[in-house]
């Protein structure tokens, strides 16, 4: 090996020693803020090493409101939305990249459009939709006299499983599949429905793996959103329930920075599961961010 | 084979997710339908901050009384202060309003403007405490003539000053400064520099952000007002503005950059500051969790320039437009601010009232620290009440950074801060 690809290669790990410090150093802030005690916090004195251990703030911060019914909350509408959106965006994606039929691209544009549109524009509009449900929540066939699926995990879950990024990665995904596939199976007597279920879903693992964790995080992270829709403590989510600690003019950095720490603990333990996968599929899709 | 158990399991997830889903769903809607069958025995009452803030444990414990009491059930809920904006409006548009808000006077302005309050005169002319409220509270919830807003918990900030720090500079550590010029003469004595003259020790905490506090409490002690609120206009190119301004960048030039916007982390608390204006809650709340420093720290409403002003925040209830009992909606206000309720905050809590009726109650569990607050509640102000109370906020919080990192001088920033409210205003 010359002395040249030694250098690059001595390079390229200082460059990723740095890089994966300056990401690891905000976790390691929020572990040693979550075991400090307010005096510490207050002093001012900036270490990641707390003076002692506090590590009771943990259960602490968690005896501070109903937090597993917060967690059951946001696994409710988390699974609910990923499973739904799973099936739905992945069927949508193999119609886009293998059926022809009629208006097709112009579909998709439009399906496309909805992707650059940031949430607070479309917010408002939506939240009339969720109110204006027809027959729930008191509400008539019209919409009206009631509050719909305001206050309700169906109000929360419906507009987040219809976005169309998931539809725009499972089309890329099966755009990738060769079509020789598709001839076998025809050849085999499969309808358009059996080739989806039985020779694409098959091999959606690495697809279903990165698009479920995108999506669980975009859910379980989901702030305003469900602040709009919740009217009552027992439909906060853990998201909200954040704000316990936050007061007008003082925050409570050691509880919140505990309570994150719990919070973000089942998206880390689901992204170790499947991050083999999820790297296979952002390769396979082309896709990088 | 394999293809099949993925499908089934896929399937069963979300059939048992759905399921959970409807059943909670239900649950959820039961509740909701009969909330609104029965609309007429039920309150919605929205409030700021967390149940974990200084007064929503007394909020919680107070409407389970009247629940038992009266047999109308509330359902409150908190709101985080960043984002309370976001919920009215998304509320108010699809008419999913409460019946009672509480808000801060930033507030009143803007929803009465959008019809989203109702006046309360009617209601507090025959109401039995009308005479108890303090006179300057009312006004606080008066916008246009009309009382929109009823005073709960006024929440005042205060001037507090290190009585070590006093000592050891060569001054009188028994009393606070009592004029502008003393105050600067002060916090020029009270500040250390280090060889590059940078301060390490501030003379007085200026903070970098939300500035606005302390420029509103120095308009206010200088005679004068940023914003004309029977006009609906700014007024920040006047004399009294540029010279308010001026005084306050010469204390920032006794303070550095230390201080921050967080009032917790104020360097008052962190012996990097001598004096400073504070929130009271967040100075008691040191105090209890330090009692060692409680002789060390000296107390006052304020220091006096050529009048008595300090900065007051007041959370207020309102009665929205969309309350279907605007008048069960007074009951509950009524009763939230009555004698017994508020005495069990003050008692429990220690947090001020703005009703007469607790005034002696408050100042003697306390009384160094409570007679400060009461005075500061008597020559409180807060934000002007005008429709476009929030961009004043920001406009003012801009035209003080700009002159503090000398990108401006105090004329030029209040006379394009002026423009720039006017033409938003036009």
């Amino acid at each position: 090996m010359s002395k040249q690809i030694i250098m690059k290669k001595v390079i390229l790990k200082i460059l990723i020693i740095i890089i994966a410090l300056i990401v690891i150093f905000p976790l390691c802030v929020l572990l040693s803020t979550a075991l400090k005690s307010d005096r510490e916090i207050a002093s001012g004195f900036v270490s990641l090493t707390p003076e002692k251990l506090l590590w009771e703030n943990i259960p602490k911060a968690m005896g501070m409101g109903d937090w597993p019914r917060y967690f059951f909350n946001s696994a409710l509408i988390t699974v609910i939305t990923v499973v739904c959106s799973l099936l739905i965006n992945s069927s949508a994606g193999f119609a886009f990249a293998r059926l022809p039929f009629k208006g097709k691209n112009v579909l998709f544009y439009c399906a496309m459009i909805g992707m650059m549109l940031p949430m607070q524009i479309i917010m408002l509009p939506v939240f009339l939709q969720i109110k204006e449900f027809p027959l729930l929540g008191g509400n008539n066939i019209l919409g009206q006299g009631g509050i719909g699926l305001i206050n309700n995990y169906w109000g929360i879950i419906l507009p987040l499983i219809a976005h169309p990024f998931g539809v725009f990665m499972s089309r890329q995904y099966y755009m990738n599949f060769p079509k020789e596939l598709d001839e076998a199976a025809k050849l085999d007597g499969c309808s358009a429905l059996s080739i989806y279920v039985r020779v694409y879903l098959p091999l959606s693992k690495s697809l279903f793996a990165t698009l479920g964790l995108l999506k669980t995080v975009d859910t379980w992270n989901q702030y305003t959103w469900p602040l709009l829709v919740t009217n009552t403590k027992e439909m906060q989510t853990v998201q909200l329930a954040l704000n316990a600690f936050k007061g007008e003019n003082t925050v409570q950095w050691n509880y919140l920075m505990a309570a994150t720490i719990v919070i973000i603990l089942p998206v880390l333990v689901l992204f170790i599961f499947l991050q083999k996968y999820f790297v296979q599929g952002i390769v396979s899709t082309g896709m990088k961010d | 084979m394999k293809v099949k158990r993925i499908i089934t399991m896929i399937m069963a997830l979300a059939a048992v997710g759905c399921t959970a889903g409807c059943g909670e769903t239900k649950e959820a809607e039961t509740v909701e339908t009969k909330v609104a069958e029965e609309s007429a025995e039920v309150i919605n009452l929205w409030t700021r901050g967390t149940e974990t803030d200084a007064t929503g444990p007394y909020l919680l414990e107070a409407v389970k009384k009247y629940e038992e009491e009266t047999g109308i059930k509330v359902n409150v809920q908190f709101i985080p202060h960043d984002d309370v904006e976001t919920k009215w409006n998304s509320a108010f548009a699809s008419g999913t309003a409460p019946d009672v808000i509480d808000m801060g006077i930033v507030h009143i302005a803007g929803r009465v403007n959008l019809q989203h309050i109702v006046p309360l005169d009617e209601y507090y002319e025959s109401w039995e405490n009308r005479d108890q409220l303090i006179p300057a509270m009312k006004d606080l919830g008066m916008y246009n003539g009309k009382l929109y807003a009823i005073a709960h918990f006024p929440d005042p900030q205060i001037f507090a000053y290190r009585k070590d720090m006093f000592k050891e500079a060569g001054l009188d550590e028994s009393r606070a400064p009592e004029s502008w010029e003393e105050l600067l003469e002060y916090a020029q004595k009270l500040t250390i520099k280090d060889e590059n003259g940078e301060v390490t020790r501030a003379g007085i905490a200026v903070p970098m952000e939300n500035t606005r506090f302390l420029a509103n409490i120095l308009i206010h002690q200088n005679g004068a007002v940023f914003a004309d609120e029977d006009a609906n206009l700014p007024t920040m190119d006047t004399p009294e503005a540029v010279e308010c301004i001026e005084f306050l960048d010469s204390l920032q030039e006794c303070s550095g950059m230390l201080a921050s916007g967080n009032w917790s982390e104020s360097p008052f608390f962190k012996d990097s500051a001598a004096m400073a204006y504070i929130p009271n809650g967040v100075l008691k709340n040191y105090l209890k969790e330090n009692p060692d420093m409680k002789e060390n720290i000296g107390m006052t409403a304020c220091v006096p320039g050529k009048e008595t002003a300090t900065w007051c925040g007041v959370w207020f209830y309102g009665v929205t437009s969309q309350s279907k009992n605007p008048e069960m909606a007074f009951d509950l206000i009524s009763y939230l601010t009555s004698e017994a309720v508020l005495s069990s905050r003050v008692e429990m809590a220690g947090l001020p009232s703005a009703f007469r009726y607790n005034e002696d109650e408050y100042v003697d569990l306390d009384p160094e620290v409570n007679q400060a607050v009461m005075d500061a509640i008597a020559c409180g102000y807060g934000n002007p009440k005008v429709s476009w109370a929030l961009l004043y906020e920001k406009v003012l919080d801009q035209l003080t950074e700009e002159v503090f990192y000398d990108v401006k001088t105090p004329e030029e920033a209040l006379k394009d801060a002026q423009e720039s409210l006017m033409s938003e205003i036009e």
